[in-house]
């Protein structure tokens, strides 16, 4: 049976729009960071984005997520059209759709404890109507990826990064998304602390039937997390298909030149 | 041949906490030598205390710090603060952010070589367009017009590299140069540094993490663990025949093309300890795959002065 | 603790104001309008029954500077109080609408901001009515554009941080994110910026008093007294003397806590990064 498709992208274009005529507003120069881009993701797959900064890797899980919107083209949710979503369907979506970033403590409100971070999502999409039942979701989600409890009380400021990246996947998985998107989620972490998170974020993706977007410039980590890989450079999809095959046999120079650079 | 940097014995403390304990290096003259270790295993500092930048409030002895010739211990402040500016480029972590933004690069980067070396502006002018063409920018004349937030990280870096070669320096220390870079961007910076040492015969101290990016660039290296050396020497050495534990689960996290996607990737569990440092037994013992009982109160040294290869376990 | 020593004297000094406005509810030695004409301009003297002494009227002035106190603190606090949350609300206003309630907001603001504050206090205080009532009013709007101004500023400098990202990414919405986020991140700036702001309502109060523009004779306020006492300076200079220190105990206590303060956040900031 063939799996669902969480998200469908049909020509995702985006640009900005960098001069205006002053008196007609007419555009005169824009910058296109996303020049066409299309893909389906199914349930409990990942697909990777590689590519260097610039490439708009970053602006297309945005535009996923929502943070976002396409100038042109469209994102279907489980096959709807999200600009056209009603008003509950929309909230739904935003629930399934979450966030990893590449600065975990940027990421977290530096005047909250990890506790009332977490606790947020629940009580925004009222899955927890107060602190106390947040508690006990929180808990279990903490030592699901690998905290002590005893981070609860803590300022993200006095936890390590690889202790505040974990964190941060608990706060995406806290509220049962279908998807998320991570930036360059292990990017920022030492090496030896990178297998760690990589690890755990494959384990919850077996055991929840997650999908992910796993998005990072290199392009090991990626081949390693993902089931098919979009190699971007300069706005443009340049290349793409099912991982290993990138990997094992690419085709455009550009491809050869990311491997080259990821395994020394 | 002299060597560059002699370090006997190093110990830092914050108040009563231990954070660098019994570390030596000696990196010989032009060669490049890695200082590898996890975020707090205290690489930084000791390369602070190689050329007396160690933040106020620490207390540091060693038996031993010569710096490009100079004995560090008994030199005077503004003698130790001359020879560094003179003969050492230091290029600090975070770097993307190091240069002033507000001043174009044509203003900062010659400040180092107009005041250390007596230099004038035209002269320092001319110098850095020569070495901004060195670190890979075509036209120099261009750059030093920008200001750093025109330019992307990597190019930043370069920028940062050219300005340590100023004063044409018997060292450079570079502090994780290639966090915050793209992948691609990471092996140009790094085979500058190859090619600087090749070319200029400088020797260079490069710390990271990431023992991958210094297995290809390194003649020698050290591996800090907790604040101790756990083992150094030739890097082909070192890599042919890890000895230490730690070292060895270093290596084998690094990725590869043979990587099997259906497998788990090699980790290390738990995290670097910040307290009880001054422990006599091994530090590693808590994540060590093949800690024994003796490794809780005495940890063997080894010295192969044949290979040059040194660490401290209790494994033969 | 050398660094906050600006608060500490800060705050021994306006604890020293709110000790003599609490006292001026529990026990003042005398009736503050209670002429006693035999009695007039009696020397201060530590062993007499007039502490102080008494004015032109006989009036015992340690009782008239507790009852003044009434009105400064009320009229500084209270103005200060409304003008921050106008500010507040009308700063967020500004900073999280569309471009053209922002533009209109902030102009306004600015023509403000252009009149120095005295002048406007005393243009306001014309319009509305003096008094009590009249001063709270004119000195709110003369602090509304300080704050908006602020509230505004910081609310832009702080929309484009990751975390904020983060918290649209999970559904939160525009006032979600103002009252989780935005207030705690500008309540230090806004805290310290309110005591300064005290400071300056008293020294405008003060100066409206001494103009006649704010509380009416024959109720005590320093900045009457000292109006009044300018025909008498040059026999009998201890008239003036009492309400001067008053205001200059008042008015500095709160400018050095709003420094104190102001010195702590920027220690506290540099030791995060």
């Amino acid at each position: 049976m063939a799996n669902k498709i969480v998200i469908s992208a049909v020509n995702i274009r985006k640009e900005y729009v960098t001069k205006k005529h002053i008196f007609t507003g007419k555009i005169k120069e824009k910058y296109v960071a996303v020049k066409g881009a299309s893909f389906d993701i199914e349930e409990g797959k990942t697909m990777g984005i590689v590519g260097e900064s610039g490439s708009g890797k970053s602006t297309i899980g945005e535009i996923v997520g929502g943070l976002q919107e396409p100038t042109y083209g469209n994102v279907f949710y489980y096959g709807k059209n999200i600009k056209s979503l009603s008003e509950k369907e929309y909230r739904n979506y935003r629930k399934s759709v979450q966030f990893i970033f590449q600065d975990s403590k940027g990421s977290m409100d530096p005047n909250y404890k990890i506790f009332d971070i977490l606790s947020m999502p629940l009580l925004t999409i009222n899955i927890a109507k107060n602190k106390n039942e947040a508690e006990k979701i929180i808990d279990k989600m903490l030592l699901r990826v690998g905290l002590d409890l005893s981070v609860k009380n803590k300022y993200p400021a006095e936890i390590s990064g690889g202790q505040c990246q974990r964190a941060a996947i608990a706060r995406a998985l806290i509220v049962n998304p279908k998807l998320i998107i991570c930036d360059e989620p292990v990017s920022a972490l030492d090496v030896s602390i990178q297998a760690q998170i990589l690890n755990l974020l494959r384990e919850l993706q077996r055991e929840l039937n997650i999908s992910y977007i796993f998005i990072s410039h290199n392009i090991g980590v990626v081949n390693y997390m993902s089931d098919t890989i979009l190699v971007m450079s300069n706005g443009t999809i340049v290349e793409s298909g099912e991982a290993k095959n990138v990997l094992l046999n690419p085709k455009e120079k550009y491809t050869k030149k990311l491997i080259k650079s990821a395994f020394l | 041949m002299s060597d560059t940097v002699v370090l006997n014995n190093l110990h830092i403390k914050d108040g009563d906490n231990t954070l660098v304990n019994k570390t030596s290096i000696v990196i010989e003259q032009g060669e490049i030598y890695g200082l590898v270790g996890e975020s707090g295993s205290g690489k930084t500092l000791t390369a602070k205390a190689i050329i007396d930048l160690l933040p106020e409030g620490l207390n540091y002895t060693a038996d031993k710090i010569i710096t490009a010739g100079k004995n560090m211990l008994i030199a005077s402040s503004d003698e130790k603060r001359e020879h560094i500016g003179k003969n050492i480029g230091y290029i600090p972590q975070n770097t993307v952010f190091y240069l002033h933004p507000m001043i174009k690069i044509k203003n900062q980067i010659g400040d180092g070589y107009i005041y250390h070396m007596n230099k004038s502006r035209k002269e320092a002018m001319e110098k850095a367009e020569v070495l901004l063409k060195k670190v890979g920018f075509e036209n120099p004349k261009t750059v030093l017009n920008y200001y750093p937030w025109q330019l992307s990280g990597g190019m930043r870096q370069r920028c940062n590299i050219a300005m340590a070669l100023m004063n044409d320096p018997k060292l450079i220390i570079a502090d994780e140069p290639t966090t915050a870079l793209d992948s691609t961007v990471q092996r140009q910076v790094m085979e500058l540094f190859g090619a600087i040492n090749k070319e200029l015969k400088i020797s260079i101290l490069l710390i990271s993490h990431d023992l991958g990016l210094i297995k290809h660039y390194s003649h020698s290296l050290a591996v800090m663990y907790a604040g101790q050396i756990v083992e150094s020497g030739y890097s082909k050495t070192v890599f042919n025949n890890p000895k230490h534990p730690y070292t060895q689960l270093l290596i084998e996290i690094i990725p590869s093309l043979k990587i099997k996607k259906s497998e788990p990737l090699a980790e290390i569990p738990g995290f670097v300890q910040e307290k009880g440092r001054d422990a006599d037994g091994c530090l590693f013992i808590k994540r060590c795959p093949k800690a024994m009982d003796i490794c809780k109160e005495y940890v063997a040294e080894h010295m192969d002065d044949m290979q040059d290869h040194y660490y401290r376990c209790n494994l033969e | 603790m050398r660094k906050n020593l600006s608060l500490i004297i800060g705050i021994v000094l306006v604890l020293i104001i709110i000790t003599v406005w609490v006292m001026s509810f529990v026990f003042m030695p005398y009736n503050p309008n209670e002429m006693n004409i035999p009695n007039k301009f009696l020397k201060p003297d530590l062993q007499s029954e007039h502490i102080l002494g008494t004015d032109n009227f006989g009036r015992d002035i340690l009782s008239r500077i507790m009852y003044g106190s009434r009105n400064v603190l009320l009229v500084g606090i209270g103005s200060v109080t409304l003008g921050t949350v106008l500010g507040i609300v009308l700063g967020a206003v500004a900073a999280m609408a569309k471009r053209f309630a922002n533009t209109i907001i902030m102009r306004i603001m600015d023509g403000l901001m252009a009149f120095p504050g005295i002048l406007l206090a005393m243009m306001l205080v014309t319009v509305v009515e003096r008094g009590i009532q009249g001063s709270i009013i004119a000195i709110s709007i003369f602090m509304v554009p300080v704050f908006s101004r602020l509230v505004y500023s910081m609310i832009l400098d702080t929309e484009n941080l990751l975390f904020i990202k983060a918290a649209k990414s999970y559904g939160s919405t525009k006032s979600q994110i103002f009252f989780r986020h935005y207030i705690p991140a500008m309540l230090p700036r806004l805290i310290t910026q309110f005591s300064s702001a005290i400071g300056s309502a008293v020294m405008i109060e003060t100066s409206l008093s001494f103009l006649g523009l704010g509380i009416q004779p024959p109720f005590a306020s320093w900045g009457l007294m000292l109006s009044e006492s300018r025909q008498f300076f040059l026999v009998y200079p201890y008239l003036a003397v009492a309400p001067g220190i008053a205001i200059i105990i008042t008015v500095l206590g709160f400018n050095l806590i709003g420094d104190g303060l102001n010195d702590i956040l920027i220690n506290r900031r540099s030791h995060n990064e």
